[in-house]
């Protein structure tokens, strides 16, 4: 399969590199030319999407999205084919993929309130809105770069999306680990309209990491970079990014889940064996851990049977050689540290660790391995580790009494158990809301006519001058 | 070789098995053909005393064991692939040792590319078998060196400043076998070079390939390229944070041929890491020998159960020579094994590291790594 490389919306030819991908079948990804930034930074330099209505892009996504719903939608079909061919997805996992995407696309009742959540009006990009002693107005910070991971899909539609809702130019660096994801919403776009400026506004590139002069030339010209990704990524774009250059990142993190199992054991199981299962726990809101109140052998039973069942509702492909080395690794080694676990006896879809003290530091192994360890009490905080993100915890009701604990800690998210994946309105990701990341917020100031706050007179900075009443308005 | 004193307790008739087992092991290391198949048979029996050994005198390791395999598993020289052999985190999570504290020499970590570090414990006798490894492997480059007759030049820091971290100790331990000078200036490696190539019957060139590369370049560039016919190049460590500089080994052997005048037979590579105790070396076929006390074995990455040769999987080693910690273990790299008449003559069991087991965490500390290097190397 050949993945070309995408300029403002077009598909233009130019050289192509063989990746390696998990199921070892060719991909060929369009590498870019060491010569070719000065020709993509002259074609984005104009920025198609700066006048456009927010509502006329929520709608052009919107029909991109029921596109999308459609099961005879031929790039739907081709997406889902792909992903199970290069990235070794089942074919349910795939269809998963593409109903998320559908999803993402379609709900502009969501996008609406997510920009009003995140940038305090739904049409803060249209127009000036009074805020305060200001108008307020939002506007693109220009060329984004979206330095992306490989790990889930869905990190590059979110981060695609945000960039487009935001007005912004937006240059895609794929991960050789997925560019079928960004490729395909690429394509979906022209099949939509080729000129329309939500298409043209997206240009899909790939470089080796941390080897391209010409990306290292983009990364120093852009706006704003999004990097998604690993500590080489980080280091790479901390390295890489102009002195200007506005960076937000969305590096590694992992998640755990505080869970009281003396209340409905086995809802809590069920709840948990999502958390884990979901993504295969290559989210970083993927549950990796637990830490459990009450009978842990006895729960892991549970977990274990929900796990089970997950395997049968969502079965994933076999695991890649490394994956399935590491898992087994990780298994020895708790064996070595006098844990017990527990695993399937055919193939391994699950694993199940129960370890007095589990080493956050350790690599986890993914392949749905989940590390049990007990907790006293539920008001007992465990030692959570670094690069915490979203704590599940189960039930809900015990949040209020250990949630200031946990914003202490620097965990980012608190969630109820089985919700992980869902990111409600409002909530944060990695702590900040990431559309005020893309964009400046331009303000326009009231006159002086208008009185400002706790001052009951015109704003006249002379006359106080010369009547020395200054001091008469400080309250 | 100095034997190890029994710990805390009386002397035992094991203890008596076990120093005339040592012995036995020491001719194996220090005398005698480097393989045979009277050797490998003998290798065998030394692994399997060597696996006994530890699990009387390691307490994790034995327990380990016993959690596996139950209380009193079968060692001999034909069950060694069956007995339980310890995950390479082990060594990052515990202290392994089967020596008391007074008989600690040196203690050496990993680079702690995953962020974590594995942290070995030596003894005198397991030292100096170590040494006595790469001396044995340096053999396979010239069976008829005298110690003499050899000057090392080490792109590397001197053995007195390695300090614990293994990656730049392992290099250094040439200075302990022949003449040596280390640097990792490249100005002064040039220096040496051209004086021990005018002086010794044989020189060896020893560092780091990306450090052995950049000393290739700076001929080409300065124009002050050698022809030596006595100069043979041993690089060991792999490429670390410099892959982007990486060639692949015909280029690499291209470049040391036209900077040093080296021709590809004498361009060799060595295998080593913290865990194992023994330095692997190619031959004149650029095979790695693994050495009569050594098993490697190839795991099925989802079992661990033992492969065929000539099939990918993780690679595990049973190093006799580490009397002082169990070298007993799964490592994290997949590779091959095969046993048969290698082209250089030699019987035995090579083995091919293809390449680290790929994890999402696996290349996070190439910052750090970096550092070392630049301290160390």
């Amino acid at each position: 399969m050949k993945c070309e490389q995408i300029l403002c919306g077009v598909t233009r030819p130019t050289g192509l590199r063989l990746v390696a991908t998990p199921t070892g079948e060719e991909l060929f990804l369009a590498e870019l030319g060491s010569d070719e930034a000065d020709d993509i930074l002259a074609a984005t330099a104009t920025n198609p999407l700066i006048d456009v209505p927010t509502d006329a892009i929520v709608a052009f996504l919107h029909n991109v999205g029921k596109n999308w719903k459609s099961h005879e939608y031929a790039r739907r079909r081709l997406y889902i084919r792909h992903l199970c061919r290069y990235l070794g997805y089942t074919e349910r996992e795939a269809t998963v993929e593409a109903d998320w995407l559908a999803l993402t696309l379609c709900s502009h009742f969501r996008i609406h309130s997510l920009l009003e959540a995140e940038l305090g009006d739904r049409y803060a990009l249209d127009r000036w809105v009074p805020h305060y002693e200001s108008e307020v107005r939002a506007w693109p910070r220009g060329r984004v770069l979206h330095y992306l991971a490989g790990n889930l899909p869905v990190v590059a539609v979110t981060s695609i999306l945000r960039g487009i809702l935001t007005k912004n130019v937006n240059i895609v660096k794929v991960p050789s680990g997925d560019p079928i994801t960004t490729l395909a919403l690429a394509a979906s776009f022209a099949d939509v309209d080729p000129d329309h400026p939500v298409s043209r506004s997206l240009s899909v590139l790939w470089w080796e990491s941390g080897r391209s002069k010409a990306g290292l030339e983009i990364a120093q010209s852009v706006d704003t970079i999004v990097a998604w990704g690993g500590e080489d990524t980080m280091r790479w774009v901390a390295s890489a990014a102009g002195p200007e250059t506005d960076v937000t990142w969305f590096g590694p993190r992992r998640s755990i889940a505080l869970i009281d199992a003396t209340h409905s054991a086995r809802e809590a199981a069920r709840r948990l064996a999502h958390d884990v299962a979901f993504y295969q726990q290559r989210a970083c809101f993927s549950v990796h851990q637990a830490f459990v109140v009450g009978d842990v052998p006895h729960f892991s039973e549970l977990v274990g049977e929900q796990l089970a069942l997950y395997a049968e509702l969502l079965p994933t492909s076999s695991p890649t050689i490394d994956e399935a080395a590491a898992q087994s690794m990780a298994l020895l080694e708790a064996r070595f540290a006098g844990a017990a676990v527990r695993e399937p006896s055919g193939d391994r879809e699950w694993a199940i660790v129960e370890a007095a003290h589990a080493d956050s530091t350790a690599p986890h192994p993914l392949g749905r391995t989940l590390y049990l360890s007990e907790r006293a009490s539920a008001s007992d905080l465990p030692d959570l580790g670094e690069r915490v993100q979203t704590v599940a915890i189960y039930p809900f009701d015990q949040a209020s009494t250990v949630r200031d604990a946990l914003g202490r800690a620097g965990v980012h998210r608190v969630v109820e158990l089985g919700m992980t994946n869902l990111f409600r309105i409002g909530s944060t990701h990695d702590s900040v809301y990431p559309l005020t990341r893309l964009v400046r917020i331009v303000s326009c100031d009231l006159p002086s006519a208008m009185h400002a706050s706790g001052v009951t007179t015109p704003i006249d900075q002379m006359r106080i001058l010369e009547d020395d009443s200054f001091y008469e308005l400080i309250p | 070789m100095t034997k190890t004193e029994p710990r805390s307790r009386p002397f035992t008739p094991a203890d008596a098995r076990n120093a005339a087992s040592r012995d036995e092991l020491d001719e194996l290391v220090f005398g005698g053909p480097i393989a045979s198949r009277d050797t490998m048979d003998l290798g065998r029996e030394q692994i399997a005393q060597t696996y006994a050994h530890h699990l009387q005198a390691c307490l994790p390791f034995a327990q380990f064991v016993k959690r596996i395999a139950g209380p009193a598993p079968k060692i001999s020289g034909d069950t060694l692939d069956r007995l339980p052999l310890l995950p390479i985190g082990a060594f990052k999570t515990s202290r392994l040792r089967s020596i008391g504290s007074a008989e600690e020499r040196l203690s050496h970590t990993s680079s702690g590319t995953t962020g974590r570090k594995s942290t070995i414990v030596r003894d005198r006798d397991t030292m100096m078998r170590l040494v006595g490894s790469l001396e044995r492997g340096i053999e396979l480059l010239g069976k008829n060196w005298f110690a003499h007759e050899v000057r090392v030049v080490h792109l590397g820091a001197p053995h007195e400043h390695a300090g614990d971290l293994w990656f730049a100790y392992i290099m250094s331990l040439v200075e302990l076998i022949y003449d040596c000078d280390s640097t990792t200036d490249l100005s002064a490696a040039q220096r040496h070079l051209e004086v021990a190539i005018d002086e010794a019957a044989h020189v060896l060139l020893v560092g780091p390939p990306f450090l052995v590369r950049d000393l290739a370049v700076r001929l080409l560039e300065t124009g002050e390229r050698l022809n030596a016919e006595n100069l043979w190049v041993l690089t060991g460590g792999g490429w670390k944070d410099r892959e982007d500089t990486m060639l692949d080994r015909d280029a690499f052997a291209e470049l040391l041929h036209r900077s040093f005048g080296v021709s590809a037979d004498r361009c060799r590579d060595a295998f080593n890491q913290v865990e194992l105790n023994t330095v692997f070396v190619e031959c004149d076929a650029h095979h790695k020998h693994v050495p009569p006390w050594v098993r490697v074995t190839v795991r099925d990455p989802r079992t661990l159960d033992c492969r065929d040769d000539g099939q990918l999987g993780l690679l595990a080693y049973m190093d006799a020579s580490a009397t002082s910690y169990p070298a007993l273990f799964i490592g994290d790299d997949l590779g091959l094994v095969d046993e048969q008449l290698c082209q250089c003559g030699q019987p035995g069991q090579r083995v091919s590291v293809v390449r680290r087991v790929s994890t999402r965490h696996a290349r996070g500390c190439a910052a750090e790594l970096a550092d070392l290097i630049g301290e160390t190397l």
